[in-house]
C-alpha cells in the first residue's frame, strides 16, 4: 500500500497532495540546490551528484520526512526506478569532456549510468536492500503496481517512482508497505502522479 | 513453480555462438587483444567482436531503419537464443533486455562528425536511447507483449535474468527472452581510463599483480520457460535457474566495500532462495574484472559466504574482456555450459596468489561433476546481483 | 606563488563541485584528504588529475605518486612549480 508519495514537476514539490515547495524564481540558485537548503541537510556530496541523483536524493529525503524508516531493517528497503531517457543529460556532458576538452572526467563518468541514484540513496541511507533501474517509454502506472510483488519474503517496504528530467523535472517517488489493509492500486499511482 | 532455462545465444569476441565460445573457453583462447579501435585514439587492450556492423545486418537479415551496433549484437544473440521457437497464441512471451551503452556507440559518431564540421548523419542519433535498443531486437523477433529495458550498469543482465525469473514465477508470462548487450565505445574506454582501473596490459583476474579490466563487447540472451510454456513448445530444459537475488552495497559509486557487503548480501540472499546446499555449489563464475578492488572484495565476499571450503571459481573475463551489462547474461551462458557439459572454466592470465586471501582460481577446462553454479555480477552504484543454475 | 595557489583554491573549488566553499575556506596547508581536511575522496583525487592537465598540461599517471602531491595546496603548488621548469 502506498503510504506517502512526492510529486515534483517544473517548479513546484507537492507531497501527499500539498504543496511542499516552490521554488524562488528570483533566487539565483536552481531549485534542487533551493530544496537542498529548505531541507536542512548537511550532506557536502550532494554538490557532487548530478541532476538525475539530485532528484532522486531530495525526493526520498521528503518523504523521508514523513516516514519513519527506522522502523525497517537496513536491508528490508527495497527501491526501483524508471524513466524514459537513462542518464542522457550527464552522458552529453561527458562525452562533451572527453570529445571536445579531451581530458575524460572522471567525476561525470561516474554518474553516466542510471542507477547511481540508487548508489547514492542507499549510501546515503545505509540500505542494503535490492534495487533496480528501468527505461520505459512512458510513465506507466501499471509497472509500478507490479513492482509491489517485490513486497514479499525479505523486502518490507519499497521507495519507488518516475524521474524524468527531460524536456523539465517530472518526477514522481512513493512509498510504499505491505499492508494487508489496502492493496497496491494503480488508481491511486495514477491521481497522484496526476495531481501537477 | 520452476524456472526453466531452454534456449541461449551468445556474441562475444571469443565466438560469435555458443559453440564458438566453448571450444575458446576449451582451448583456453583469449579473445582479448592490443587493438587500435575506430572510436579510441590510443592501442588499448580489448576484445572487440569479430563481426562489423554491415556483417551482423546480412548475417541476421535486419531491416535498412537504423540500428545501433547494441542492437545488433543483440539481434544475434537472440536469433540463436531464439532458434526455432514460435509464436503460439497460449504461451504469453515476454523480452527483457538491457544496456549501459543504448545507442551511444552511434551518438558518439555523430558527434565526432559534428566536431569535424562535416555534415553529420541524424540517423545516427535515432538509435540513442537505452529502451530503443530492446524494441527493436524485440521487433525483429515479432515478440509484441511485455518489453522491458533494465540499466543498472554491470549488473545489467543478471538483473534482467532475475526479473524474468519472478515474472515467471508469477505467473506474467510464460516465457521470456532476457540478457543484455553493450558494444565498444571511445565514451567507456575513455571512462574507465579516467577512473585508472583501465589495465594498459590484459587484465589477471584474481591475480597479485592485476591492474584493471580490459574491455570488450557482446551479447547473451537466455530463453526461460514454465512448465505450461514448455508442454506447449517442447523444448527441452538444458537447466533450471534456481536462485537470485540483489542487494546493495551501500559504500561508493564506483568501488566496492572492503568487507564486499553487498556482495555478500546477493550471494548469501541467492543461494538461500535456490534451496541448494553450500556443499553443491560446484562452480562459481566470478565478476572477477581484474581490478584490484573488485577481485579483493569479492574474494573477501567469498570467504564471507564458503569460510574455508570456496567452491572451485574463476573468472572468464581475461576471455571475453568486461562486456558491462551484457556480462550478467554472457556468464549465465558460461554457467549454463558448466551445467550441461560437467566441466570448470579456466580463469586466463593468473600466475600470482593474492596475498591478502591465498585464494587460487581454477586455470584449466577441467570436467568435473556440476551440480550446481553460482555466478555474480557485481555492478557500479553497488548494484550486485547473484545467480544460482543447478542441473535438471 | 601566491597566485598560483588562488588559482589552484578557484579551480578545485570549479572543478570538484565544493559548492560551499571559498577559496579563504581553504587553508594552504590544510590536508585535502581525508576527514580532518577539506574532505575530498577517491574520485576527486583522478579529477585533481585532470585537472593538473588541463590547466597545467602535466600528465600524472601514477595514483600513488598523486597521494604526494595532493597533500595540500602547497604541495600541490610545489609539484607544479618544480614540474614546469
Amino acid at each position: 500500500m502506498m503510504t506517502t508519495w512526492c510529486r515534483w514537476k517544473s517548479d513546484k514539490v507537492l507531497l501527499n497532495g500539498e504543496l511542499f515547495f516552490q521554488c524562488d524564481k528570483n533566487n539565483t540558485e536552481d531549485m534542487a540546490l533551493q530544496l537542498y537548503r529548505f531541507l536542512k541537510i548537511d550532506y557536502p556530496k550532494f554538490h557532487k551528484m548530478d541532476s538525475l541523483s539530485k532528484t532522486g536524493f531530495l525526493l526520498t529525503e521528503i518523504i523521508k520526512t514523513r516516514v519513519d524508516i527506522s522502523r525497517f531493517a537496513d536491508d528490508e528497503i527495497a527501491m526501483v526506478f524508471a524513466n524514459n531517457h537513462s542518464c542522457s543529460e550527464t552522458d552529453v556532458k561527458f562525452e562533451h569532456s572527453y570529445l571536445e576538452d579531451k581530458t575524460p572526467s572522471p567525476a561525470l563518468f561516474v554518474y553516466t549510468l542510471p542507477n547511481i541514484v540508487t548508489g547514492e540513496i542507499s549510501i546515503r541511507n545505509k540500505w542494503y536492500g535490492e534495487s533496480s533501474v528501468y527505461i520505459l517509454p512512458a510513465f506507466d502506472a501499471g509497472f509500478f503496481e507490479n513492482q509491489a510483488e517485490i513486497l514479499q519474503a525479505h523486502t518490507k517496504a519499497l521507495m519507488a517512482g518516475w524521474l524524468q528530467l527531460l524536456p523539465e523535472t517530472d518526477a514522481f517517488i512513493y512509498f510504499a508497505e505491505k499492508t494487508a489493509e489496502e492493496p497496491f492500486s494503480t488508481k491511486k499511482i495514477l491521481q497522484a502522479y496526476h495531481s501537477l | 513453480m520452476s524456472v526453466f532455462v531452454t534456449g541461449m545465444g551468445i556474441i562475444s569476441a571469443i565466438g560469435n555462438n555458443v559453440v564458438e565460445n566453448l571450444s575458446s573457453l576449451q582451448e583456453r583462447r583469449s579473445g582479448i587483444r592490443k587493438t587500435k579501435l575506430t572510436c579510441h585514439p590510443q592501442e588499448i587492450y580489448a576484445a572487440p567482436v569479430n563481426l562489423s556492423d554491415d556483417d551482423l545486418r546480412n548475417r541476421f537479415q535486419v531491416s535498412n531503419t537504423p540500428h545501433s551496433r547494441t542492437s545488433l549484437l543483440g539481434i544475434a544473440a537472440v536469433a540463436e537464443a531464439w532458434g526455432h521457437n514460435k509464436h503460439l497464441p497460449n504461451v504469453r512471451t515476454a523480452f527483457i533486455g538491457s544496456t549501459s551503452v543504448g545507442g551511444m556507440d552511434k551518438t558518439e559518431k555523430y558527434y565526432r562528425q559534428v566536431l569535424e564540421g562535416n555534415s553529420a548523419d541524424f540517423s545516427l542519433v535515432q538509435t540513442h536511447d537505452s529502451g530503443n535498443t530492446s524494441e527493436k531486437i524485440a521487433h525483429h523477433f515479432g515478440i509484441k507483449g511485455y518489453i522491458n529495458t533494465l540499466s543498472t550498469a554491470c549488473s545489467s543482465a543478471a538483473n534482467a535474468l532475475m526479473l524474468a525469473a519472478r515474472m515467471l514465477e508469477h505467473g506474467h508470462a510464460d516465457r521470456i527472452v532476457a540478457g543484455g548487450s553493450d558494444p565498444l565505445t571511445g565514451f567507456t574506454i575513455s571512462g574507465f581510463q579516467s577512473l585508472m582501473i583501465y589495465d594498459e596490459d590484459w587484465c589477471k583476474p584474481f591475480d597479485e599483480n592485476r591492474n584493471g579490466l580490459n574491455l570488450g563487447e557482446g551479447a547473451a540472451y537466455l530463453v526461460l520457460e514454465n512448465e505450461k510454456s514448455i508442454s506447449a513448445t517442447g523444448n527441452k530444459p538444458l537447466c533450471l535457474l534456481k536462485g537470485w537475488s540483489n542487494a546493495a552495497d551501500a559504500y561508493h559509486q564506483t568501488a566496492s566495500s572492503p568487507e564486499g557487503k553487498g556482495a555478500t548480501l546477493a550471494m548469501k540472499n541467492a543461494i538461500e532462495k535456490s534451496g541448494v546446499a553450500l556443499s553443491d555449489i560446484s562452480y562459481i563464475n566470478a565478476h572477477g574484472t581484474g581490478t584490484k578492488n573488485n577481485d579483493l572484495s569479492e574474494s573477501t565476499a567469498l570467504q564471507n559466504i564458503f569460510g574455508k571450503n570456496i567452491p572451485p571459481f574463476s573468472s572468464t573475463k581475461a576471455f571475453t574482456g568486461h562486456t558491462l551489462a551484457a556480462a550478467g547474461a554472457i556468464e549465465a551462458v558460461y554457467s549454463v555450459l558448466s551445467i550441461v557439459h560437467q566441466v570448470l572454466l579456466p580463469g586466463l592470465n593468473y600466475t600470482n596468489v593474492m596475498s591478502e586471501t591465498g585464494l587460487t582460481p581454477v586455470t584449466e577446462y577441467k570436467p568435473c561433476q556440476v551440480n550446481a553454479v553460482l555466478s555474480n555480477s557485481f555492478g557500479f552504484g553497488g548494484n550486485n546481483t547473484s545467480l544460482i543454475f543447478k542441473k535438471i | 606563488m601566491e597566485n598560483l595557489k588562488e588559482e589552484l583554491k578557484k579551480q578545485i573549488i570549479e572543478q570538484l563541485n565544493l559548492e560551499d566553499k571559498k577559496p579563504s575556506d581553504i587553508a594552504d596547508d590544510a590536508p585535502l584528504f581525508g576527514d580532518n581536511g577539506i574532505g575530498l575522496d577517491s574520485i576527486d583525487a583522478l579529477e585533481l588529475i585532470v585537472l593538473l592537465d588541463k590547466h597545467y598540461h602535466i600528465k600524472l599517471s601514477n595514483p600513488e605518486e598523486g597521494k604526494k602531491v595532493f597533500q595540500s595546496i602547497n604541495s600541490m603548488a610545489d609539484y607544479i612549480n618544480q614540474t614546469k621548469k
